[in-house]
């Protein structure tokens, strides 16, 4: 499906005769939603969180039984009923998103899957048409917001450094595809999917475009949008600071490039995570050492350090969260509850600067609850912009396993433990 | 990996021997972990027969005698604060509270005091403890007298000292030399207990004993454990653990020719049973005392209960005994980490959401979770999606399946082994009760056909009386064998 296609098929979703989602869908396509302040957005989330529950309350017998054992009245929820709702996305595993889908479920969405760097069951999560249509409005929105400006129809050029074949696979890919689809900007793809009977995951098995790469390079089109995950930006410095003299010329004789030239308006998009890379520098030396590779201007023309925007986009939420590094910290759509959680109770944090669990809570999303935690350690901070507090990064939690090997009787010979 | 890096790694570990130096090698233990090379086991083994035949010449008394001194100048030390900074390092290297150490330092002098091992013995042995020196006389004309078997190989439990002490003092006292591999987290505790074999006064029974006693971490690839296990004249090989371990060591020992005898203390676990009527209020004051003891990890620790009666009833108890494990919990504080409190997090929600009530702990030094479900367990699907949080990992986490009669209960114990959640367990060895006075008899006579070793008041679980057998064995006849002397055939005639 197309941009236009999922946007045509989303308006004529059978939920939208449900009055939480008619909501949602009339919020999500109205007036912008930046221009309203923070509290009002506030307010705004309050009552859609009520009416979410609600509206899952009415759509499946789970849920009822759920909010009645953990004591939850989807009238009065509370931010504290939410975050005690939320899923760790290890949940969502494999099958695990079918407990969680209403009954009255719409067919003919997608299914998104993590990329499986991680070695475990990917997460795999799906998306109605009505919530794909939610999807590519909403993201596309707040795209553009902490780009600065909008996208203009069918100005510029973007390439991705991925492969097609992922824009029906994983969630980063299809949110780039139909977000420049919907604005008419030409999408290269810089990568191919090798033979797919091979061992690894997608992003391991992906090669180099290079007719696609050179046309972006070469192309006078502006602005120029490159978009990665981290480890493509950290390659390619490390491939330009490692060429010689002599290959240098070569290079730039044949594409112009290094540095690349995003033109007025460019800008680097990293997102999608690690990718099984272990030993990527912090992100900030990691733009440091990437942005003498890139050169843009703003849009009046005057060239300045290029613009790193990163995407906290996975499979598992509908909206990402995005910043503009060294302008704006992490934020999400306006409608999106992201809140923070102690790492040992669980509770809810309140004060800025304190590291928690990142919870988001998506009461635009119909075909599931979308409420839930992947694992990320973040702080947040008060701001002046829309959503009154941005997100801070600082690490991901990681499942130690020391304990397999800790029984009183029985369990030495510890090293053959440890080879199960 | 093992998370938790012993402190004992920062100086060398090296093996325990008495008035000997024997070659050692570098060990796949860690950088500055020693064994014993293989000549060097293998000369020790070869001389066993003369370090057992001057033990078995020293009365079994004596020898309870030296083993008794070594429990008084444990508790003199213990009582004077000697072993502070090793219930510190043994809290590190084995992931439990300081306090919990504390308790278990202080349980040694009971483990060796020779009333109980004596008890044990007489218990145990056919013909009572003096049967372990001289031929006792069990009918006319007919005489046992247990010998040693060894030398006997043990490859000791895991994380606490007390499990590792009970086998290898019985396989001495019983003469045999007795080669005792630790484990890299107990390393230290052990080695401390057995040095004041050192210390006591000096006597030919104490001396028999130094000589009969050798203790060497070895690793898994070790060349030393190899030989030992497939080639060296040992007569035992007693093996505490689970797999792939325990499948790997018995293809070693069955290759052989010596044929030692090879015996398992397998992994078990235990099971409460609380039935409707009893004072529920003593039932949770005794299920968290259980279950915060060695936090679940022996195999007698309750990690799983029955609670016979109304949902509404088990509920009620639920709370109790939540109530308790708050409190008790406490008095035994672990130390908060993030990642596991995340694992934790992730599998109370699942089980939430799966249908299963959830009651827990909001202070991360104290992460007790218990889960009531409603006649089956709702850890079905639990490991599939968190295959870090299995038995083994799990701590202060108990479920509560409510259940309308005893035989629903006993049925879910004897499926224990087959539960997605239990994997890795040969069964359930220990029952801790709680019922009613009119229930009992019946309840213990199911559970004697399901299995079990161990049928104990609930709160009593960890305790292992004196004349306590193990898994179902008396530990003696592990260690010796029975010479048989008759001395007239009259009073056979008509016997076959």
């Amino acid at each position: 499906m197309n941009a236009n296609e999922i946007m045509e098929r989303g308006a004529r979703s059978q939920l939208l005769s449900d009055p939480h989602v008619k909501r949602v869908w009339d919020l999500i396509n109205g007036e912008s939603l930046f221009k309203k302040s923070s509290d009002e957005l506030a307010s705004l989330r309050e009552s859609l969180r009520r009416e979410s529950l609600q509206f899952f309350a009415r759509h499946s017998p789970y849920y009822v039984d759920l909010f009645e054992r953990l004591e939850i009245d989807p009238a009065k929820a509370t931010l504290r009923d939410v975050a005690k709702l939320a899923i760790p996305s290890d949940m969502l595993r494999g099958d695990g998103q079918k407990r969680f889908l209403i009954k009255d479920l719409e067919e003919g969405g997608e299914t998104f899957s993590s990329s499986g760097t991680t070695g475990k069951d990917p997460v795999r999560v799906y998306r109605s048409p009505v919530d794909l249509a939610i999807m590519l409005k909403a993201n596309t929105d707040l795209f553009e917001h902490v780009y600065g400006d909008l996208l203009k129809e069918g100005e510029g050029v973007a390439l991705f450094m991925a492969a097609p074949e992922l824009r029906y696979k994983l969630s980063f890919v299809a949110f780039v595809d139909l977000t420049l689809d919907k604005k008419g900007i030409e999408l290269l793809y810089g990568m191919d999917l090798e033979d797919k009977s091979q061992a690894g995951t997608p992003w391991q098995k992906l090669t180099t475009n290079k007719e696609n790469l050179l046309k972006f390079l070469k192309s006078k089109k502006e602005p120029k949008l490159f978009f990665t995950a981290p480890a493509g930006v950290h390659i390619l410095g490390q491939k330009f600071d490692n060429m010689g003299l002599g290959q240098r010329m070569a290079y730039k004789l044949a594409s112009g490039a290094p540095p690349i030239r995003l033109g007025k308006g460019g800008v680097v998009v990293t997102g999608g995570g690690s990718k099984g890379f272990a030993d990527l520098p912090e992100y900030p030396q990691l733009v440091s050492n990437a942005q003498k590779h890139f050169v843009s201007q703003d849009l009046a023309g005057k060239q300045v350090d290029t613009p790193f925007m990163d995407v906290l986009g996975m499979t598992e939420t509908l909206t990402a969260l995005i910043d503009r590094f060294g302008v704006t910290d992490k934020v999400p759509h306006p409608l999106s509850e992201a809140f923070l959680l102690d790492p040992m109770t669980f509770e809810l944090v309140e004060e800025e600067g304190r590291e928690g669990v990142l919870g988001i809570f998506n009461p635009f999303t119909t075909s599931w609850l979308e409420v839930f935690y992947p694992g990320d350690i973040m702080t947040c901070h008060s701001s002046k912009g829309f959503y009154g507090k941005e997100f801070v990064y600082k690490r991901r939690l990681s499942v130690k396993e020391g304990w397999d090997l800790q029984r009183a009787c029985g369990g030495t010979l510890e090293e053959m433990m440890t080879k199960q | 990996m093992c998370k938790h890096v012993p402190l004992a790694m920062s100086h060398v570990v090296e093996p325990l021997l008495f008035d000997r130096k024997v070659e050692t090698v570098p060990s796949s233990g860690g950088p500055k972990v020693l064994e014993l090379s293989p000549s060097a086991l293998k000369d020790l083994v070869i001389s066993a027969a003369s370090a057992q035949r001057e033990l078995a010449s020293v009365p079994v008394e004596e020898r309870l005698q030296v083993i008794e001194h070594m429990a008084r100048l444990w508790k003199d030390k213990l009582d004077r604060g000697e072993y502070e900074a090793l219930k510190e390092e043994m809290a590190a290297s084995t992931g439990y509270s300081s306090a919990l150490m504390e308790t278990e330092l202080s349980f040694v002098p009971a483990v060796l005091g020779a009333s109980n091992i004596r008890k044990n013995l007489e218990a145990s042995v056919q013909g009572g403890a003096e049967a372990l020196y001289r031929f006792v006389e069990m009918d006319e004309t007919e005489m046992f007298r247990h010998v040693p078997i060894g030398p006997v190989l043990i490859i000791s439990s895991g994380n606490s000292i007390v499990p590792t002490l009970i086998p290898t003092v019985v396989s001495l006292v019983t003469g045999n030399l007795t080669i005792l591999k630790p484990s890299i987290a107990n390393y230290s505790g052990v080695i401390e207990v057995f040095k004041l074999l050192a210390e006591v006064p000096d006597s030919r029974a104490a001396r028999a004993l130094r000589s009969a006693l050798v203790i060497s971490y070895f690793g898994h690839d070790s060349p030393t454990l190899k030989a030992a296990l497939e080639e060296m004249p040992l007569g035992m090989v007693n093996f505490w653990g689970a797999e792939p371990a325990r499948t790997i060591v018995a293809n070693m020992v069955g290759k052989n020719r010596n044929h030692p005898r090879f015996f398992v203390n397998g992994p078990f676990t235990g099971m409460a049973v609380i039935e409707e009527g009893v004072d529920l209020m003593q039932a949770a004051d005794d299920l968290a005392l259980d279950v915060v003891l060695y936090d679940q990890q022996l195999c007698s620790s309750p990690t799983s209960a029955v609670f016979i009666g109304s949902y509404e009833k088990a509920k009620e108890f639920l709370r109790a005994a939540g109530d308790r494990l708050e409190s008790a919990g406490m008095e035994f504080p672990l130390p908060p980490d993030q990642d596991r409190m995340f694992v934790l997090q992730g599998a109370r929600r699942f089980i939430q959401t799966d249908g299963g009530l959830v009651l827990s702990s909001k202070t991360p030094e104290n992460p007790w979770t218990l889960v009531l479900s409603k006649e089956r367990s709702s850890l079905g699907g639990l490991v599939g999606q968190f295959p870090s949080f299995n038995l083994f990992a799990r701590r202060r986490f108990l479920e509560v399946v409510a259940v309308p009669d005893a035989d629903r209960a006993v049925e879910l114990l004897r499926s224990q082994p087959d539960h997605p959640a239990f994997r890795g367990i040969d069964g359930v060895q220990s029952v801790g009760l709680a019922v009613t006075e009119a229930s009992l008899p019946r309840m213990v006579e199911r559970l004697v056909g399901a299995g079990v070793h161990r049928i104990l008041p609930l709160g009593d679980m960890f305790m292992r009386g004196a004349v306590e057998p193990y898994d179902g064995v008396a530990m003696t006849s592990l260690f010796t064998r029975i010479v048989y002397w008759r001395t007239g055939n009259a009073i056979l005639e008509g016997q076959l």
